[in-house]
């Protein structure tokens, strides 16, 4: 009798303990562990009536440089010269809005891969770090096990594929090896995959790596729509899903307290027509409880390392 | 090779230490030159040197304005010189006359090695490699197959000393299809000791200067004399950029151009690391019947002679000029330029030699390359043609013929290296003797290769660019030189290098479907073929008996209604 009550005793107390601690302990666990913030934008589209594919990824570039991440940390990869075509009326500027208030490609911008460079081979060469030799610092993704990752990709796509170029494709289950390979290569923490195209859902689909957080900008079966277009330009300049996108982006700051869980909300039906779509499955983390700017922004959490006593270090 | 290194440096330290005169000096200067045809040549011009050769720059462990990316870059790859421009849109020869650098549309590099680089081949794709990351250009595209080794053409720039130039070490490739964009000049900028904050390169504003007629971007890297008696040398680069503008596109017809005008911002401040800095507006065509108002006034105007060839320049010092206005609390510096009266447009005199290259045949199997080379001196002229094709367009040389007002002459000089499938371009350079007022065409034909489906660029029935040819001739007439007057001192007569246009060549492109016409129709003739015998293998076909029921009248009524 006396030990049953103990027992009582006992588990009320380490049950009182865990009451007390359990807010630290979600606290600890629902923050990210990543140290540093890559981003990679890729725009696979070429010609000049795929403008606005070239306006969707500089929009995203800016808001991303906007919050911190510096250009070294960004991969953007654009498939066709836009700013500087002939057929762009005021060259040296991409505009995401036919009131031409802002000029996304604005004076300070540094495309990685640009033109014939964009091919599906580098893009998985790029991920899963495999680049030929000599390849510049700036066009190879140096990222680690705490990297947090903003994947961003736009162009033509169907049912299981993007289009590069259009001369070719990558498959999702190419997409979904290759984020495979860079799990088991220790390349992310985790992995924030945005994809604006037609049936953009089916790119996250044969994912089946951790810690990815799958955006599609449509449904499978549904065409992801254009905003509007610019009748100076001659083409339409931003697609639905990245325009509310980044009117959302814009609200964010580097200190803002902004989660994942509202991003995902920022293009409903009636605007987007198309229906955006979330893979949360593999991501481990509540999106309420996520930061936006664990993936758009840079706010590295700084770890200490003991300091080392003086006959531990090695002296020449 | 690291222990050579060390070595080196632990030998010569103490001298570099002991050498307090070792410092770096930074220059720039904007030279305008109204064009005979009333366009407005701007020509920036941001040059460092670095008082240390150019084969010891990695015992420079400390880089005061000379880039240190740049200088990282060098001794790493153990370059002497180095040529590498971008340019966007076509240098108008016959009516611009010779600008005091010429860029083609695209892309182009010519690097010289030091003499004792090992593995030179490997400096070159890490050269290329390295660039394509520092100015965000695809020059990863260069490979052997891109890639010659002129052997008349480009005379080294720099100093040699003890004459130790061996046209061996020199490479040269040219992308035509690269695109120039803001990309390009954001970090050639961040190279500059001001960067774009301060000084003339803040005039440089992108939205501006790509929505000219022309623009070119370049940096080049040579060696130069230290002291009078050139037993040392100092690496110097320049930095350039010339941007060509329309002024009546802008100035709503009117023939007048100011500074604001052109690059959207006046300049606001100096750059306080430059030794120089200078505005210089040539006014040596200013006639007196209708010239052209310069406001402000200019600080002084100087008058440079170049072989016999006079030019007036007026000289703005930006320093001073922001310094006075700063002291007058005016925050504006800009320059401006008025005609008194209306701009009369007037013939333009070609420059004596000019050169346009194009294709000639049809169809998508045979096709030739012809350049027109004109020479409208009294005298007659020496110029080496270089002219490098890709692998694809294979040249019959047998077919090569230089005529000269119809009569064929010959080369005192001709190189020929054929090209090899996916390893080497064709390449030939012919040096040879213009007759006196001649219009020589030299032309050879080719037949276009067939490429591997995956060997095609996305764009496939775009075409494919051939690069710019190159002529390159010491003038004996300076009448169309663009002068810049600081250059005026050296004594060397000057080469001039010109370039044709690129060339846009189709190629016979696949039916790209075809695969997939291929697969489709293949699996419906299959599934098609498939049924039938996978029926006739599989089932097993037996006689059926016939029952000898239904005899009577009740089994007939019964079957009767059964199959009803």
């Amino acid at each position: 009798m006396f030990s049953l009550i103990c027992l009582i005793v006992c588990f009320s107390s380490i049950s009182r303990c865990y009451g007390s601690n359990v807010d630290k302990v979600d606290n600890f666990f629902s923050k990210s562990k990543h140290t540093n913030n890559w981003a990679v934008l890729v725009c696979s589209s070429r010609y000049w009536f795929n403008y606005r594919h070239v306006a969707n990824v500089l929009s995203i570039y800016r808001s991303v440089k906007r919050l911190g991440i510096p250009d070294s940390r960004i991969i953007l990869m654009l498939a066709d010269d836009m700013a500087c075509n002939p057929r762009n009326t005021r060259p040296g500027t991409v505009f995401n809005n036919a009131h031409h208030q802002l000029n996304v490609y604005g004076d300070d911008v540094e495309v990685d891969y640009r033109g014939y460079e964009v091919t599906v081979k580098n893009f998985i060469r790029l991920l899963t770090g495999r680049v030929e030799d000599g390849t510049p610092r700036s066009k190879q993704l140096l990222t680690d096990e705490s990297s947090n990752i903003l994947i961003y990709l736009t162009g033509h796509g169907g049912d299981g594929f993007l289009k590069f170029q259009d001369s070719e494709e990558i498959t999702s289950v190419e997409l979904a090896d290759a984020f495979e390979q860079m799990w088991q290569k220790q390349r992310y923490n985790e992995i924030l995959l945005i994809t604006e195209t037609c049936q953009a859902e089916s790119m996250a689909q044969q994912l089946y790596s951790p810690n990815i957080i799958g955006i599609g900008s449509s449904k499978i079966g549904e065409d992801s729509l254009s905003h509007h277009g610019d009748p100076t330009i001659g083409v339409y300049v931003i697609d639905r899903y990245t325009y509310y996108a980044l009117e959302f982006l814009e609200t964010v700051h580097s200190n803002s307290s902004k989660t994942l869980s509202s991003f995902l909300e920022v293009c409903p039906k009636k605007y987007c027509i198309s229906t955006v779509t979330v893979r949360k499955d593999l991501f481990h983390r509540d999106p309420a409880q996520v930061p936006l700017t664990d993936f758009f922004g840079s706010v590295p959490k700084v770890n200490l390392m003991p300091t080392p006593k003086d006959e531990d270090l090695v002296t020449w | 090779m690291t222990l050579i290194y060390f070595l080196t440096f632990i030998v010569l330290l103490p001298c570099v230490h002991l050498d307090e005169a070792v410092k770096d000096d930074y220059s720039e200067s904007l030279l305008i030159k109204p064009l005979p045809d009333g366009m407005i040549y701007n020509h920036f011009q941001f040059k460092t040197i670095l008082h240390q050769d150019i084969e010891y720059l990695h015992l420079e462990n400390h880089f005061d304005r000379f880039p240190l990316a740049i200088g990282n870059f060098i001794s790493k790859n153990l370059i002497k010189e180095l040529t590498f421009s971008l340019g966007r849109g076509h240098w108008k020869l016959n009516t611009w006359g010779y600008p005091l650098r010429y860029q083609p549309n695209g892309a182009e590099l010519w690097v010289t090695l030091q003499n004792f680089n090992p593995n030179p081949w490997k400096s070159w794709k890490d050269i290329t490699s390295t660039l394509s990351g520092l100015f965000c250009a695809s020059l990863n595209f260069i490979d052997k197959a891109a890639t010659t080794k002129p052997k008349f053409s480009l005379k080294p720039d720099g100093i040699f000393i003890n004459d130790s130039y061996r046209p061996d070490n020199v490479f040269y490739a040219s992308l035509a299809h690269e695109a120039v964009c803001t990309e390009n000049l954001t970090p050639w900028k961040k190279l500059l000791p001001c960067f774009s904050k301060a000084g003339l390169a803040s005039l440089l504003n992108a939205v501006q200067i790509f929505n000219s007629n022309y623009f070119a971007l370049s940096l080049d890297v040579k060696s130069i004399c230290r002291n009078p008696s050139c037993n040392e040398t100092s690496t110097e680069i320049t930095q350039s950029v010339q941007v060509v503008f329309n002024p009546p596109a802008m100035f709503e017809g009117k023939h007048r151009w100011s500074i604001v005008k052109f690059f959207g911002t006046s300049l606001k401040e100096e750059c306080k690391l430059a030794s120089s800095s200078k505005i210089y507006v040539e006014t040596t065509v200013n006639d007196t019947d209708n010239s052209y108002n310069l406001s402000p006034l200019p600080e002084t105007s100087i008058e440079s002679d170049f072989q016999g060839e006079k030019r007036r320049f007026a000289v703005y010092d930006v320093k001073k000029m922001i310094e006075h206005n700063r002291n007058n609390n005016v925050n504006k510096f800009n320059i401006y330029s008025m005609y008194q009266k209306e701009y009369i447009y007037k013939k333009v005199n070609p420059p004596y030699i000019t050169a346009h290259r194009y294709i000639t045949g049809y169809g998508v199997y045979l096709g030739g390359i012809t350049c027109r080379i004109t020479n409208s001196l009294t005298k007659a002229q020496n110029v080496t043609y270089l002219d490098v094709i890709p692998w694809y367009l294979r040249i019959y040389i047998h077919t090569l013929s230089i005529t000269s007002n119809n009569v064929e002459i010959k080369p005192s000089k001709l190189y020929h290296k054929p090209g090899k499938d996916r390893a080497q371009p064709h390449h030939i350079e012919i040096i040879l003797e213009l007759p006196p007022l001649s219009d020589t065409i030299i032309t050879y034909d080719f037949e276009r290769a067939f490429l591997k489906w995956t060997e095609f660029p996305p764009d496939a029935n775009h075409g494919v660019y051939v690069g710019a040819a190159t002529l390159t001739f010491q003038p004996t007439n300076f009448q169309n030189l663009t002068i810049h007057p600081e250059h005026t001192e050296s004594l060397d007569p000057p080469t001039i290098k010109i370039k044709t246009e690129n060339l846009l060549v189709s190629l016979p492109t696949p039916d790209f479907s075809m695969p997939y016409n291929v697969i489709c129709l293949v699996s419906t003739v299959i599934t098609l073929a498939f049924g039938p015998i996978h029926n006739l293998t599989t089932k097993r076909a037996r006689i059926a008996i016939q029952s000898k029921e239904g005899s009577n009248l009740k089994d007939r009524i019964f079957k009767f209604f059964k199959r009803s």
